[in-house]
Order: structure tokens, then sequence, then C-alpha cells
């Protein structure tokens, strides 16, 4: 996918984003990491265009965003968030297959298909009659991921997904999102799974105090430049090296 | 005899303490009020206390019953809808004029809030019905009532609206629903249930509260019995036919209300 973002700003009470500068080509997969608070799900957000900057430009496949294209991107687009979001009132397959029909237009029996095929896929298909609150918080987030799959998306968004789970829990979830890399797809990942960013992504993005402070290849992280990437670093590494 | 009583005095306790004692203890409630209601009316100077004095007015009673039911679910259904366009009139996002609607809906709602009900309904009839040449006592009132209920329902949609997580606005608007869409697969649906118990409280109050249309003619069950009670004198036992006939639709209502409060938190 190709990114690029002119003076892009955004505040709530007080600044989030500031001046926010970047251009990448080429990148298929695209993590952000960064400390809690310093702005990283709000510039998710942005980009997905869930919420909209006070100021500057976001171009994104060569297409740039605005009020009147918007809903057209979001056909395009899937987005995963921290918690499941899935539709409680809604078994998994319905889940699925209410975006396809009502909002794609696709045939109810198609529809079905591509569900079912998907759910099969990522080894969920035994719980396709269930609703959310049946599901494990695992499985629930996979659902989600399916859900956002279905729709054939240009680009995928992930915003923290495995923040509110367990680590045997959090780690099935990781290895569904694997799959989206050998099957091609073009994501971002907003996570503070450090070692998972490394294994999947081909370009990171470190953003802090509302700034991005380094970003790169993967070598930005075993050759941090900047004080905030080194102490972010050490911090989530410390218990590991030290066991 | 004595020393089995003694014997098994604890499990005689506990067996009353269940439902039988209940049971007891609800009929020994009852027959309070019972005594009350009677003493009462024995306290009636010309005590010739009897139900058969309105009997020639059965019929006009029973469709005044009737018509207390019919005006009652219509305004619970239309209120209902007038209720779900104030809200979506508060939490509008129409360009350019979305604070005029916005205010429109709150300026009506605070009028409501802040008037009775019978200064509402009178309101209504002499002064808007008459502005528009308007007299029919049935629409009028039921239009009195629907109106000055329908914030109390944008209340209850409030609630239930509010219930749904930040998330799931946030999914439906990703995934490219519309706001139709979005209310009509997403929110509706899951808030249908959460607003049940909350409907029939609201649906007393209207039973209640449509007593009150009376004023202005309208042949619900208080006119029904009042007008019974001038013509024969038999005030007593028309207030307490009138109280127990609100109360045979109330009390069920009340039940259900306790009931699906129940169900729906499961």
């Amino acid at each position: 996918m190709n990114l690029q973002i002119e003076n892009l700003s955004k505040s709530y009470d007080k600044a989030v984003l500031k001046n926010i500068n970047l251009k990448i080509e080429n990148h298929n997969i695209i993590a952000i990491i960064g400390p809690s608070g310093g702005g990283k799900s709000t510039f998710l957000r942005l980009i997905a265009g869930i919420e909209e900057a006070q100021e500057g430009r976001i171009i994104i496949n060569n297409i740039q965003l605005s009020k009147e294209n918007i809903k057209e991107y979001h056909k395009k687009i899937g987005f995963v968030f921290q918690s499941h979001s899935l539709f409680p009132h809604l078994t998994v397959i319905k889940n699925i297959t209410l975006i396809l029909e009502k909002i794609h237009k696709i045939p109810s029996n198609i529809a079905l298909e591509r569900s079912k095929l998907l759910l099969e896929k990522f080894g969920l298909i035994e719980h396709m009659d269930k609703k959310p609150k049946h599901l494990s918080g695992g499985q629930a987030q996979r659902v989600s991921i399916v859900r956002s799959l279905a729709i054939d998306p240009d680009i995928l968004f992930f915003d923290e997904p495995t923040s509110s789970l367990d680590p045997v829990l959090s780690y099935e979830v990781l290895e569904s999102i694997l799959k989206l890399k050998e099957e091609k797809k073009d994501f971002i990942i907003v996570s503070h799974e450090i070692g998972f960013a490394r294994e999947v992504a081909d370009y990171i993005l470190f953003i802090d105090k509302g700034y991005i402070i380094e970003q790169g290849s993967k070598e930005i992280l075993d050759n941090p430049q900047s004080p905030e990437l080194r102490e972010f670093l050490s911090k989530v590494f410390s218990w590991s090296s030290k066991n | 005899m004595i020393a089995y009583l003694v014997k098994h005095w604890s499990f005689i306790l506990k067996v009353f303490n269940n439902k039988i004692i209940g049971a007891f203890n609800f009929l020994l409630a009852l027959l309070v009020f019972l005594a009350f209601i009677i003493f009462i009316i024995s306290r009636i100077p010309a005590s010739n206390f009897s139900f058969s004095f309105l009997a020639p007015y059965k019929q006009f009673i029973i469709s005044g019953f009737l018509n207390t039911i019919l005006i009652s679910i219509l305004t619970l259904f239309i209120s209902l809808f007038i209720g779900f366009i104030i809200y979506l009139m508060v939490d509008n996002k129409i360009p350019y004029i979305r604070y005029f609607i916005k205010y429109f809906a709150l300026i009506f709602n605070e009028i409501i809030f802040g008037s009775p009900l019978l200064v509402f309904i009178l309101i209504v009839y002499y002064f808007i019905g008459t502005a528009f040449n308007y007299e029919n006592r049935f629409v009028l009132g039921l239009s009195a009532i629907s109106l000055y209920m329908a914030p109390y329902m944008t209340n209850l949609f409030k609630g239930a609206i509010s219930s749904i997580g930040e998330e799931q606005h946030l999914a439906s608007k990703v995934f490219g629903f519309n706001s139709f869409q979005k209310y009509r697969y997403i929110i509706l649906p899951q808030i249908s249930k959460i607003i049940l118990p909350p409907l029939a409280g609201n649906l007393s109050f209207i039973v209640k509260g449509s007593a009150l249309i009376n004023v202005i003619g309208y042949r619900e069950l208080f006119y029904a019995i009042a007008t019974a009670q001038s013509r024969t004198y038999a005030f007593t036992e028309g207030y307490i036919l009138m109280l127990l006939l609100y109360l045979l639709i109330t009390i069920p209502l009340i039940r259900l209300t306790a009931y699906l409060e129940r169900k729906v938190s499961l």
C-alpha cells in the first residue's frame, strides 16, 4: 500500500497528534508501536476514517480521504477493534452475512457460502450458530477478523487486537493475523506485542507524545536512535531479559 | 403431641418461613386494606351501600372501560413513535440545521416535563384544537396524552441506546452502515428487549393519565362512571368501582413489568 500524510494534527482537549508528515510506498504490513496515550490509536482511526482530523491530508493508495468519499472508502477497508465489537444480538454467521448482504448487496446464498468458507479456514466453523457471548475472547476476536476479511478489503486495520486477551488467547489471534500475511493482505496494526510486530511487519512506526519519533524496517528495533524508543524498548523487554 | 411439636419445631418453622407463611402474610396485609375500606364505607352517613344502583349503567361503564384500554394502547404506540422521532431530532447530524432541530426538540421536552398533564390536555383541546377549528374529543385527547408521553419515551430510548457500546457505533460506521441501516439492523433489535420492562411501566402510567381526558368529555372509564354517579347519586360505589377497574388494568401491567425486568436481566 501507499500512504502519504501531510501536516496531520488532531486534538481533543489537548493535542494528541502534532503536525505529522509521512510517506510510505510499497509496503504491505505496517506496525505502529509506542507507549499508551502516545497517539497511536488515534493515528490509526484517522487513517481508517473513523475520526476526522482538524488539519492535514491523508492520501492512501492514491486517494485523498474526504467527506465525500469516506462512505466508499469504508466499504473497502476492514477494522478490528480492541474488544471484538461483534453485534451481540446476532450469531457468528449472521454477524458476517449481515454486512455482506445489506452493505455490499451480495446475494444471501453467496454471502453464506463465502462466510462459511472463511470460518472453515480460520477453524471457527463449529461456532457459526453461536451468539458472541458464548465465545471465548480469542474466538470472538478471530470472528471479528473473519468478519472484516469477508468483505475482501483492500486494507485491514487492527487496533491493539490482543490487548484485552490473556497470552494464550493472544497467541491464537496473532496466529490468525499471521495467516493474513500468507494471503498477501495489506494491513496496519497497532500493537504492544513488539515481538509480533517485528515478525510480521515490513515497516514500523514508533509514535510517542503525538509525534512519529522513528520509522523504518525492523532494524529500528535492534538499533534505536532516539532516547524515547530506547527507553520504550528497555521497558518492554525488561522482564524477558531478567528471566 | 407437644413433644412432637418441640422435636420438629425447627422443621415446622422452616416450612412456615417458606411459601405458606409468605402467602399467609400476603393475605393478612390484604385484609388490613379491606378492613380499612370497610371502615370507610361504614362511616358513610346514609349507608345503604350497594353496587346495584349502578346496574342500569353497566353497558355505559363497560364501554368506558374498553375506551380507556383502547386509548391507552393507541397512546403507547403513538408516543413510542413520537418519542423515537424526538430522540433522533436531539441526536441528529443534519448539516446547517442540526442545532435548530435539536433545540426545537429540547424545548418541547422541557415544556412537557414542566407542565401537569391536566393543564396540557385542556390547552390542546380548548386552545390548539380551537385554533385549528378541530374538536374531535377522541383525536385531541389521544394527541394530548401521546404528545405528553413522548418525551418520557425519548428518555427510555436514550437510556437503552446509551447501553450500547461505543465500539458498536464505530463498527457500524466503519463497515459502511448508514444511519437508517444502523438503527434498523444493529440498534433497534438490541434495545427492543431492554425497553420492554420500562415500556410496560409507562403503559400503566398512560392508563392512569387517561383518566384526565374526562375533562374534555371523552367517554373513558372516569367519565362513564362520573356520569353514572351524577344520575344515581351512588358516589361511593362509583369511586370504589372506578378504583377497582383501574387496578384491574394496572396491577397486571405492574406485575408484567416486574416479570419482564427479571427476564431481561437474566
